[in-house]
């Protein structure tokens, strides 16, 4: 094992515990607002380990729509539904019997997980990666896949104007 | 004119594995960047905000700080150091752990931005093939920082400082993006190294190929969208001291509230450095033969904080927008004007691939 190589273990394993650690202080915090900065640390990690597999136009769409978007929505929601003290806003947290559902499941798709992992041949594509992935991406939606495209776009149009038309009905009533 | 393309990251990292094992070359060059960031944003602020009392108080018939060494050139460090010698005050009742993470996060955010400024043709930190995106993308990050500083004060200036903040940087981002993209199909390319050397040369010999020529309207909404992404005047709301007290700060003092300024002036700077990068023709400019090596970091240097001083004078002449007209400005006006921009580019990149010009001037 060469050094570029154990560099790259090393940054695997530092965004996986990113991810792992996060994902756990989503569930864990008792305070929301917690909740979603470790969500956030969760997603930097997500980012991470793409760079670390050198997909960065993935990598930056991670940031860009998952904290810069989603993340903040969460957090704005938050905070116009803010109470005096935040301790204890994560409810579920200390429920035992969900604690124990959880669990279950977890080690249900943990066991199948580990199985796939050891006993499953892995293939290894000979197929060598396209120089230029973000150009390849762009191209590749503008022509072979431009419907599903333009179908999530039309979608997207369709949430919008649903959002500004309850919004307009809000002020109609005031 | 050196090798095009030129990237800091692979040549530094090949000649530091001559002396040490490659995945410690890898380490050292990514803190040493770190490190050559933070020595940058620091410098940049100590002249920035000398800059900005200069001009400011030139503009209001005052003269500015001018007793603390010559010109009032030491008044920065001077301040610097008083912050440094602040009490550290944490209030009782703020979330202590957000509280002290805030100005962290936003300083970060900022920090990372500065990775993918082509500063020369060889000195860019790391030229990521989607250096435009990665820019945006922490640019937004940045705006996490003020929303947890902001939530974690527990005071409602505070927080509704913050909210604005964010509303403000969401909202903007859309036409700011669009207006980028003008840019970016020019140059068919989102690496900032790649941007800048798609405009080199000159257009009838004296005309130089940047892009604000061809994209005058792309370069004025992504100014102005700049201006609110980094809340600067006139879109200062976020701190809207009339309203607010000082909005999402107001409650920090001393070296974290520094931080957050720190961070104010490096994006400031940042915005500008990338707008010369897409507009402005980044390094390119007339080369002596004098240190030949340092002067695409001149003309770098001299157009952001040209940009920078355009902003300062916007700082002092302007009023404060009231947050609905910023929201209707920003949705009614520059995201329309944006889509339209993208129309024009396409026309643009259309005629340039047909030739005809070319054939026109015969260049």
């Amino acid at each position: 094992m060469d050094g570029a190589q154990t560099g790259a273990y090393a940054a695997f394993g530092a965004m996986t515990a990113l991810v792992i650690g996060g994902g756990l202080g989503v569930v864990f915090f008792r305070n929301i607002f917690y909740a979603a900065t470790s969500m956030v640390l969760c997603f930097l990690g997500v980012a991470g380990i793409y760079f670390s597999l050198q997909a960065n136009f993935l990598a930056v769409m991670q940031v860009l729509i998952y904290i810069g978007a989603v993340a903040i929505m969460i957090v704005f929601a938050i905070m116009l539904t803010r109470r005096s003290q935040m301790v204890d806003t994560n409810r579920f947290v200390r429920s035992l019997s969900q604690l124990a559902i959880a669990l279950a499941a977890v080690t249900c798709i943990g066991i199948i997980l580990i199985e796939l992992a050891i006993f499953a041949p892995w293939q290894i594509s000979g197929k060598v990666p396209a120089p230029d992935i973000t150009r390849f991406l762009g191209e590749a939606m503008m022509s072979r896949f431009a419907i599903p495209f333009e179908i999530a776009a039309v979608l997207l149009l369709v949430a919008l104007i649903g959002a500004v038309m309850i919004a307009l009905e809000e002020v109609r009533k005031s | 004119m050196p090798e095009k393309g030129l990237n800091a990251y692979p040549a530094v990292v090949e000649w530091l594995g001559g002396f040490v094992p490659n995945w410690l070359a890898e380490v050292l060059y990514r803190v040493g960047a770190g490190v050559l960031i933070c020595i940058l944003i620091a410098t940049l602020a100590l002249v920035l905000v000398w800059m900005l009392r200069k001009v400011i108080g030139h503009m209001q018939c005052r003269l500015g700080p001018r007793v603390t060494g010559p010109f009032g050139l030491l008044q920065t460090a001077a301040d610097a150091l008083k912050l440094l010698q602040k009490e550290d005050i944490i209030p009782a009742n703020v979330d202590k752990l957000l509280f002290i993470l805030a100005p962290y996060v936003t300083f970060f955010s900022t920090g990372m931005i500065f990775m993918v400024l082509p500063l020369s043709p060889t000195w860019i930190l790391n030229d990521l093939d989607v250096g435009v995106l990665f820019f945006v993308a922490f640019g937004s990050l940045a705006s996490f920082g003020l929303l947890m500083g902001g939530f974690s004060s527990y005071n409602k200036y505070s927080m509704v400082g913050g909210m604005r903040s964010v509303a403000q940087v969401v909202s903007y981002e859309v036409p700011m993006v669009l207006a980028l993209l003008g840019a970016v199909m020019l140059a068919g390319s989102l690496s900032t190294q790649q941007i800048v050397l798609q405009q080199e040369g000159l257009w009838l010999g004296f005309i130089p190929k940047w892009f604000i020529f061809l994209q005058p309207l792309g370069f004025a909404i992504y100014f102005l969208c700049g201006l609110a992404e980094t809340s600067q005047t006139p879109f200062d709301l976020p701190e809207g001291e009339s309203e607010l007290g000082a909005g999402f700060n107001t409650e920090y003092s001393g070296m974290r509230w520094g931080l957050f300024f720190l961070a104010e002036f490096a994006n400031a700077f940042a915005i500008s450095a990338m707008a010369t990068t897409l507009f402005l023709g980044g390094w390119h400019g007339p080369v002596f033969s004098f240190l030949p090596w340092l002067w695409p970091f001149v003309w770098f240097m001299a157009k952001a904080v040209a940009l920078t001083f355009c902003m300062m004078w916007i700082r002092s002449t302007w009023l404060r927008f009231r947050i609905d007209q910023m929201m209707d400005f920003g949705w009614k006006v520059l995201v329309p004007l944006s889509l339209l921009n993208i129309f024009i580019s396409a026309g643009e990149v259309a005629i340039i691939r047909s030739g005809i010009i070319a054939r026109l001037i015969g260049g």
